[in-house]
């Protein structure tokens, strides 16, 4: 049980953030009595939404962070800062170390419980996929890039027996 | 299709809003949903047109190619993928999809230079009870929407449709943050559930904030009427969890139920207070309510859904009984801008939509007393 923060009674009527002269925000949990001292009467926002925690955390980044690139697709730390959205999936593991203090403190933890993927043949996904290559193998073969395209090539081979 | 079926959906109601749910004079409606996205593609803000047509064509496949049955009555999936932005506004107002996509249908219009390409579609049940929007903020968006509280038949449903699209799709999922999204808030069980909560008890008592306040605590987020950044209007809320990662999907159902069923039990404690000491002022209130809609020649749409929201507290505490929730439910998606358009099928500026809204309530609650 939470208890105010001024009379450290056990009760608490409602929470605010208070910013100080450094601009830290600091979280105050306080009974009735000492909100009305305070001359808090009205509720307007107890916590913060997910939405805004990305924003309190983004204003707080490193600077050195912000040139953290995802190999992938190519955004950086401080594009994300700026959107909010990551770009793929492989944005997770380039911006791991960010991300974790992030993630906690969004969701008070770090690690999955719940629904999982099940392995086996994606036969849609596939087809998709062999067609994208094919795609890319010729371009490569137009360009007389024939190391690239027997890279790709092997990679359709692969995806066609199911290695994948 | 797509002029026809609007035109169809439009003429009836919403399967999800028929009576004798459960909680269903304090709960309008559940949802419940998934955010995926498949492997080795980039999220949809950054995706190349060719990339989301690709996602678009896969999900298409996916759902084409399977034929496992949702239940037992058989579902048919309406593709929608040409939008008039009164079409796709038509589409939010029905909670078939999310204010952003509404944004992402009228930006694409003004610059889409691949007119030829389906980049953004969405499939709807005939019954509307599931949508499926693609390459929204995540390339697939499952939703399962029913009247009340009632989580069980959903999830399985749910469950199901991210079977078969997973069945012949690769998610982009890791062990440890589970199924990965374009949004950090999302990721993990990529899991939202979503109440819409009719409240005016705890409003009229003054004692929401309090109620509001004690949600917040148990890491859930209260919206508008339809979701992220929209305001709360005619005592409507809409109460959601906030964390995906870490629970369970069962523990943030089981963390949503208990949540709202003290809301609900506060609520009634408020209607009973408001029947018990001011059962004249209450009773006058939702009768001058019923009044105005009855026969007002002249209703906008938040003035309209205001009354209604009053009408339904005096249904729901008997003070009322010539009007059923079935009834209003009908009213309360009717009377938006895009469904009274379309139901008209006709173009209507605001002033001639005041009037026909008004003269559509007027009709609806004429024939329910027959």
């Amino acid at each position: 049980m939470k208890e105010c923060n001024i009379c450290h009674k056990p009760e608490v009527f409602i929470i605010v953030n208070t910013v100080d002269r450094e601009g830290n925000v600091q979280e105050l949990a306080l009974c009735k009595d000492c909100a009305q001292k305070k001359g808090i009467s009205e509720i307007k926002k107890i916590k913060l939404t997910p939405a805004e925690i990305i924003m309190k955390l983004q204003m707080t980044s490193d600077a050195n962070d912000q040139k953290i690139t995802c190999n992938f697709c190519n955004i950086t730390w401080a594009n994300f800062r700026t959107t909010g959205r990551l770009g793929c999936e492989h944005c997770y593991e380039s911006f791991k170390n960010q991300l974790d203090s992030l993630i906690k403190e969004i969701h008070g933890a770090t690690l999955h419980r719940g629904k999982t993927v099940t392995s086996g043949r994606k036969t849609t996904y596939d087809r998709f996929v062999i067609k994208k290559l094919t795609k890319q193998m010729r371009q490569a073969i137009q360009n007389e890039d024939y190391e690239k395209a027997a890279v790709i090539r092997d990679q359709i081979t692969k995806i066609k027996k199911g290695i994948v | 299709m797509e002029n026809n079926t609007f035109t169809i959906i439009s003429r009836t109601i919403p399967y999800w809003l028929v009576s004798g749910a459960p909680f269903e004079d304090i709960v309008i409606s559940s949802r419940l949903r998934y955010a995926r996205n498949i492997a080795g593609y980039r999220f949809p803000n950054l995706a190349s047109n060719e990339e989301l047509g690709e996602i678009f064509e896969m999900a298409r496949a996916a759902l084409e190619n399977t034929q496992i049955p949702l239940e037992t009555e058989k579902i048919e999936f309406i593709t929608v993928t040409e939008f008039t932005d009164l079409q796709g506004e038509f589409l939010l107002e029905r909670h078939l999809i999310s204010p952003d996509f509404l944004k992402k249908i009228k930006s694409r219009e003004k610059d889409d230079k691949n007119k030829h390409l389906s980049t953004l579609g969405v499939f709807i049940s005939n019954d509307e009870t599931i949508s499926i929007m693609v390459n929204e903020e995540d390339h697939l968006r499952f939703q399962v929407i029913s009247a009340g509280l009632e989580f069980d038949k959903s999830f399985s449903k749910l469950n199901t449709l991210d079977d078969i699209f997973e069945s012949t799709l690769r998610y982009a999922f890791s062990p440890q943050y589970g199924y990965l999204t374009a949004c950090p808030t999302n990721v993990g069980t990529g899991f939202r559930v979503s109440i819409m909560a009719h409240l005016p008890g705890l409003v009229l008592t003054k004692e929401i904030n309090q109620a509001l306040n004690a949600i917040w605590q148990f890491n859930c987020l209260v919206r508008g009427l339809y979701g992220e950044g929209t305001e709360t209007r005619g005592y409507f809320f809409q109460i959601s969890n906030s964390i995906t990662l870490g629970q369970t999907e069962q523990e943030i159902m089981q963390g949503i139920k208990n949540i709202i069923t003290q809301l609900i039990n506060h609520e009634k404690k408020a209607r009973d207070f408001l029947l018990k000491t001011m059962k004249t002022e209450l009773e006058d209130k939702v009768y001058r309510a019923y009044a105005i809609l009855r026969s007002a020649r002249l209703l906008n749409s938040d003035e309209a859904l205001n009354l209604l929201a009053t009408v339904r507290l005096g249904v729901a505490t008997e003070i009322l009984n010539e009007v059923s929730l079935t009834t209003l439910n009908k009213i309360m998606i009717l009377l938006k801008p895009a469904n009274l358009q379309i139901f008209y099928n006709q173009t209507l500026n605001p002033y001639e939509r005041d009037e026909k809204r008004a003269s559509l309530i007027r009709t609806i609650l004429q024939e329910s007393q027959n």
